[in-house]
C-alpha cells in the first residue's frame, strides 16, 4: 500500500510537525471566531475578537490562590493545549497523518481521555470551591460521554477494517461513512463537545459555579486552557470530516479545498446548534447517555458489522 | 506611545466587568448593564476574569467589604469604579482609559492580609458571635475593610511561636514546612494578647499596616496562626496529604485541628443518608453572577449537596425601598429575572437576548420600547418552548406540601413552572395581579434549597424574584428569615 | 515515534512561547496571590476535601464497559476476515453487558439527584 507514508516521510520531519501545529492553531482560531460571531451576533468583528481576547489574556496577570496545589494545577493547565495538539497527530493534512500506525483511532481516543485528568486537576489545583465542583462535574460528564464516543470511533474503524486514519479515508472513496452511520456521526460530535466541556456540555465551567474549572484562571493560564479547548473542538471537526464525511473527497474542487470547506461547515453547524441549547446537566445527561446513546451506538455498530460482512465497504 | 503599549490598549479595549450591587438599585443596574453591553464589553463570571470592578448604587459596609475582597482577587490590569448615577457612559470610558495607565498596576494585598482584615471586620460586625475574645478591643481596626488599595506590609505575620504545636497526627502530610504553617492551635486561648497597641493604625485603609502579629486571639476557628505561610509560595504544597485527617467535629467552626495558610481543613458531619462525610463550609453571594445582589447563602457542602442552608441579606434590609422597580414595566422585571435564570441555566445566548429586550423596554423612545416588546415575546416563546431546558430544570424546587403533576411530567410550582410564568409576564400575557408563586421569603427559600445540589440550588434561587420585601408582604413563615439578616 | 516526540516537544515549545509572550506583554510582575473566589466572602476552610461523589456506582458500571472497549478495538479490525462468528460473539457479549446496564438503570443508579 503506497499511500501509507506518513506526513513526516512525505514532507520531512520539521515541516510536517510545524504544519500540524499550525493547522491546530488555525483550527482553534476558526472555531473561536465562529463561536464569537454566533454568540454576539456581530459578524464584522468575528475574526478579530478571538485575537484580541488572546492578547488580553497575555497582558493580564497570572494568579495563584491561597495554598493551591501548584504543581498539579500547572500540569492540568499545560496539558489541555498539549493534548489538543497531540490529538492532531492522527488528523490528516493533505491526505496524510503525522502519526500513521495501526491504532490511530486509539491515539485520538487516548489524548481525549487524558483530558479527564487534566480538567480535574485544573479544578482541584486552585483550592477553591467552584473549581472543585467543576472538576467533579467533568468526571461525572466523562462517565456519560466516553463510551458513546469510543463506540463511534470503533464503528468507523469497523467499516474500514482498520484503525488507521488514512485507511478509513480510503475506505470512503465510494461512499461516505455518514451515509451508513449517521448515528455514529452525530454521537461523535455530541461527545466531542462534551469532552471539550463546551456549549450544552459546559457544566464543568458553568456560570452557576462562576466558571467552574476556569473560575480561578487568569492571564496566560486561562489563555492556554481556552485555546486548548478551541483546538480540541477544531480537531474534532477535522476528525469528523475524516471519519464520516470522506475527508478530501469531492467533485470539481481540489481536495484540500473540500477538506477545509467541510471542516468549516461542521464547525458552523456545531457552534450554531451548540450555542442554541442550554446546558444539559451532567447528572441528568448520564442517564440519557447510558440508556439512549450507548444502545443506539450498539445498534449502529451491529448494522455496520453486518454491512461489513455483506461486503458493503469493499 | 510605543507599539507594545498600543497593543496592550487594543487588547484591553473590550474589558470584562464584574458588578457589585444590591436589590433596590435595579434601574441603575439595568442602565449600566445596557451601557456595558452596548460597548461590546462582557460580564465576568469571577474576579479572575475581571478587568473592571463596578459598584452600582449606594452599598453598605458589608457589601463594600465584599467588594474589597473581590478587588484583592482581580489580576492586573484592573480598575475599580463606583457608579451612583449619571453620567454612566463617561465613567465607563474613563475606567477603560485608566486600564492602560499605571494605576491599573498597583499591587494589592496578599491573601493573608485580606483574610486577617476581613475576619477582624467580620468580628466587629457580628459582636458576640465568637464569644471567646471578649475584652479584645479591636475598634481601631474598624476601617480596615474600607479600601482595597492599601499596600499593607506586615513585617511578620509569622506566628512561628506556635509552631511548637506539632500536628503529629498528620504524619502522612510530609510537610517540610511544618515549622511555619501547621500551627495547630487547638483550643489555644490567645486572650492575653494585647491588641491595644494597634488600636489606631487601621484608621485609614491606605496606611502601611505593620503590626507583627495578626493574631486574632483564641476565638474558635478563626485563629490566624497560619498566616506566615499564607504569603509564602509553599503554603499549600501538600494539601492533598492533609485531606485524609479527621477533624473530628461537627460544624468545623469550632474545630481547629490544624490550619494551613490561615484556614482550617474541612470537618466532617453526617450527610443526608447518615454517612459521616467531609463537610465544607461554603458561602454563595453577596456577589455572584446570576444571583440576587446582596443575598447571602451560608451552608455546608457534602459533595455538591448543600445542607444547613441559611439565607440573609448583607447590610441593612431597611436600606432597600419596598418596591424598587416601582412604576416600571413588569415585563422588564420579568426579563431581568429570566436573564439571570438563563445565565445560571447555562444558556448565555438566550440570556443575552433577554437582557437586550429588557434594555430596550426601559430605553428611551417609543420605537425602542416597541422593539423591546417584540424581542421580549420572541425570547419568552423560545425559552418556554425549549425542551432541553424543560428537561434540565423540571421537578426542581417544588413548592407546597402536595405535589401536583403537570401533563409535561413536571410538577406544579417547580422551577420550570415558574420560568414559564416569567415568560408569560415578559411577553405581556401575564395577569396583572401579583404572582404569589414567584415571590419567596428567605426561610421558605432555605427549605427549598436544603439538600439540593449546588446546580439545582442555583436554579431554584434564580427562578424566584428574591428581594428584601417588607414583612407585611411576605408570608408569615418567611418573615423571620428576613429578620435573621 | 520520532514524529510524535517532535510534536510533543513542539507543543511544549509553543506553550513556553505563550508564557514568554505573556511575560513580554504584561506589566504585572509575577502572579497575583489571591484568596479563592467565594462570592466576595472570605473562605472559611480549604476547599480541597474528600468530595462525596454520589455517582460512584456509575464509575463501576463504566469500568466494566470500558474494559470491554479494549477488546472491541482489535475486534473491529478482524471482523471482515473472521466473518459472522466475530459479530455474533461480540454482540452476545455486549448484550450481556447491556443487561447489566439495564439492571443498574432499574436500580436507579444512573440518577443520583
Amino acid at each position: 500500500m503506497p499511500e501509507l507514508t506518513s506526513l513526516a516521510d512525505a514532507w520531512g520531519l520539521a515541516p510536517a510537525v510545524l504544519a500540524v501545529v499550525g493547522f491546530g492553531v488555525g483550527l482553534g482560531t476558526v472555531f473561536a471566531a465562529v463561536d464569537h460571531v454566533v454568540v454576539t451576533g456581530r459578524p464584522a468583528r468575528g475574526a478579530v475578537e478571538p485575537v484580541r481576547g488572546a492578547l488580553r489574556w497575555l497582558v493580564q496577570q497570572r494568579r495563584t490562590t491561597a495554598a493551591p496545589d501548584r504543581l498539579l494545577w500547572r500540569i492540568g493547565v499545560v496539558a489541555v493545549p498539549v493534548l489538543a495538539v497531540l490529538s492532531l497527530a492522527v488528523v490528516p493534512i493533505g491526505g496524510r497523518t503525522l502519526l500513521s500506525t495501526s491504532a490511530d483511532l486509539v491515539w485520538f481516543n487516548a489524548m481525549e481521555t487524558l483530558l479527564w485528568a487534566a480538567v480535574w486537576l485544573i479544578g482541584w489545583g486552585p483550592n477553591a470551591v467552584p473549581a472543585l465542583v467543576g472538576g467533579y462535574r467533568f468526571l461525572a460528564q466523562g462517565l456519560a460521554y466516553e463510551l458513546p464516543l469510543m463506540l463511534a470511533l470503533i464503528t468507523a474503524g469497523l467499516a474500514a477494517s482498520s484503525l488507521r486514519t488514512t485507511d478509513i479515508l480510503a475506505a470512503q472513496a465510494d461512499l461516505w461513512f455518514v451515509v451508513t452511520m449517521p448515528v455514529a456521526f452525530a454521537v461523535f460530535l455530541v461527545c466531542a463537545t462534551a469532552f471539550a466541556f463546551w456549549g450544552p456540555f459546559a457544566a464543568p465551567a458553568g456560570a452557576d459555579i462562576a466558571g467552574g474549572v476556569l473560575s480561578e484562571l487568569s492571564g496566560v493560564h486561562r489563555l492556554l486552557v481556552e485555546a486548548g479547548r478551541a483546538v480540541f473542538l477544531g480537531a474534532t471537526a477535522a476528525m469528523a470530516v475524516t471519519l464520516f464525511l470522506g475527508g478530501e473527497a469531492g467533485p470539481w474542487l481540489p481536495g484540500p479545498v473540500w477538506y477545509l470547506l467541510k471542516i468549516a461547515v461542521v464547525v458552523v453547524a456545531l457552534v450554531g446548534v451548540g450555542r442554541r441549547v442550554p446546558v444539559l446537566r451532567p447528572d441528568r445527561f448520564v442517564e440519557v447517555a447510558w440508556m439512549v446513546l450507548v444502545p443506539a451506538m450498539l445498534v449502529q455498530a451491529l448494522v455496520v458489522g453486518l454491512l461489513v460482512l455483506a461486503g458493503a465497504y469493499r | 506611545m510605543d507599539l507594545s503599549n498600543r497593543l496592550r490598549q487594543w487588547a484591553m479595549a473590550r474589558p470584562r466587568v464584574l458588578i457589585v450591587t444590591t436589590a433596590g438599585n435595579d434601574l441603575l443596574r439595568w442602565h449600566v448593564e445596557a451601557e456595558v453591553a452596548r460597548r461590546g464589553w462582557q460580564f465576568a463570571l469571577s474576579p479572575a476574569d475581571t478587568d473592571i470592578l463596578l459598584t452600582i448604587g449606594a452599598i453598605g459596609p458589608e457589601l463594600s467589604a465584599a467588594a474589597d475582597v473581590l478587588w484583592s482577587q482581580i489580576p492586573q490590569p484592573r480598575q475599580r469604579l463606583a457608579v451612583t448615577g449619571e453620567p454612566v457612559g463617561e465613567r465607563l470610558e474613563a475606567a477603560l482609559l485608566a486600564l492602560g495607565t499605571s494605576s491599573a498596576y498597583q499591587d494589592g494585598d496578599d491573601p493573608a492580609t485580606v483574610l486577617s482584615r476581613g475576619k477582624r471586620a467580620e468580628d466587629l460586625m457580628t459582636p458576640g458571635a465568637h464569644g471567646q475574645h471578649d475584652g479584645h478591643d479591636m475598634a481601631g481596626h474598624a476601617d480596615h475593610g474600607a479600601t482595597g488599595a492599601a499596600a499593607d506590609k506586615h513585617a511578620g505575620h509569622d506566628m512561628g511561636g506556635h509552631a511548637g504545636h506539632d500536628m503529629g497526627g498528620h504524619g502522612a502530610a510530609a510537610d517540610e514546612h511544618a515549622g511555619h504553617d501547621m500551627g495547630g492551635h487547638a483550643g489555644h486561648d490567645m486572650g492575653g494578647h494585647d491588641m491595644a497597641g494597634h488600636a489606631d493604625h487601621g484608621a485609614t485603609g491606605a496606611a502601611a499596616d505593620e503590626h507583627a502579629g495578626h493574631d486574632m486571639g483564641g476565638h474558635a476557628g478563626h485563629d490566624m496562626g497560619g498566616h506566615g505561610a499564607a504569603a509564602d509560595e509553599h503554603a499549600g504544597h501538600d494539601m492533598g496529604g492533609h485531606a485524609g485527617h479527621d477533624m473530628g467535629g461537627h460544624g468545623g467552626h469550632d474545630m481547629h485541628g490544624g490550619e494551613v495558610a490561615g484556614l482550617p481543613m474541612a470537618g466532617t458531619a453526617p450527610d443526608r443518608d447518615g454517612l459521616e462525610l467531609d463537610e465544607l463550609k461554603v458561602t454563595l453571594g453577596p456577589v455572584l453572577p446570576g444571583w440576587p445582589g446582596g443575598l447571602v447563602l451560608r451552608g455546608s457542602m457534602q459533595g455538591d449537596v448543600l445542607t444547613r442552608v441559611e439565607f440573609s441579606w448583607v447590610d441593612d434590609v431597611d436600606l432597600v425601598p419596598a418596591d424598587p422597580a416601582g412604576g416600571v414595566d413588569r415585563r422588564a422585571g420579568a426579563l431581568d429575572v429570566l436573564t439571570s435564570f438563563l445565565l445560571v441555566a447555562g444558556w448565555p445566548w438566550a440570556a443575552q437576548q433577554a437582557r437586550r429586550a429588557r434594555d430596550d423596554l426601559v430605553g428611551i423612545g417609543p420605537a425602542r420600547v416597541d422593539r423591546g416588546a417584540r424581542a421580549a415575546v420572541v425570547v419568552a416563546a423560545r425559552v418556554s418552548r425549549s425542551r432541553p431546558l424543560a428537561w434540565s430544570v423540571r421537578g426542581l424546587g417544588v413548592r407546597g406540601a402536595e405535589v401536583l403533576r403537570t401533563p409535561g411530567g413536571g410538577a406544579v410550582g417547580d422551577v420550570w413552572d415558574r420560568v414559564r410564568r416569567w415568560c408569560e409576564i415578559a411577553s405581556g400575557a401575564g395577569t396583572s395581579e401579583t404572582d404569589e408563586e414567584l415571590v419567596v421569603g428567605l426561610r421558605d427559600l432555605a427549605e427549598l434549597v436544603e439538600g439540593a445540589e449546588l446546580a439545582a440550588a442555583r436554579l431554584i434561587v434564580a427562578s424566584f424574584d428574591v428581594r428584601p420585601v417588607p414583612e407585611a408582604k411576605v408570608p408569615a413563615s418567611a418573615a423571620r428569615g428576613v429578620a435573621d439578616a | 515515534m520520532v514524529a510524535v516526540a517532535s510534536l510533543f516537544v513542539s507543543a511544549l515549545v509553543l506553550v513556553l512561547g505563550v508564557y514568554g509572550a505573556a511575560r513580554a506583554l504584561s506589566f504585572a510582575r509575577g502572579a497575583a496571590a489571591s484568596l479563592p473566589f467565594e462570592s466576595g466572602t472570605l473562605p472559611q476552610q480549604h476547599a480541597v476535601s474528600r468530595y462525596h461523589v454520589r455517582w460512584y456506582a456509575v464509575t463501576v458500571l463504566f469500568l466494566a464497559f470500558d474494559m470491554e472497549m479494549i477488546f472491541m478495538y482489535p475486534w473491529a479490525v478482524v471482523v471482515a476476515d473472521i466473518g459472522m462468528s466475530a459479530v455474533l460473539e461480540m454482540f452476545a457479549f455486549l448484550s450481556l453487558l447491556v443487561v447489566g446496564v439495564v439492571y443498574v438503570w432499574r436500580e436507579g443508579a444512573l440518577r443520583w439527584t
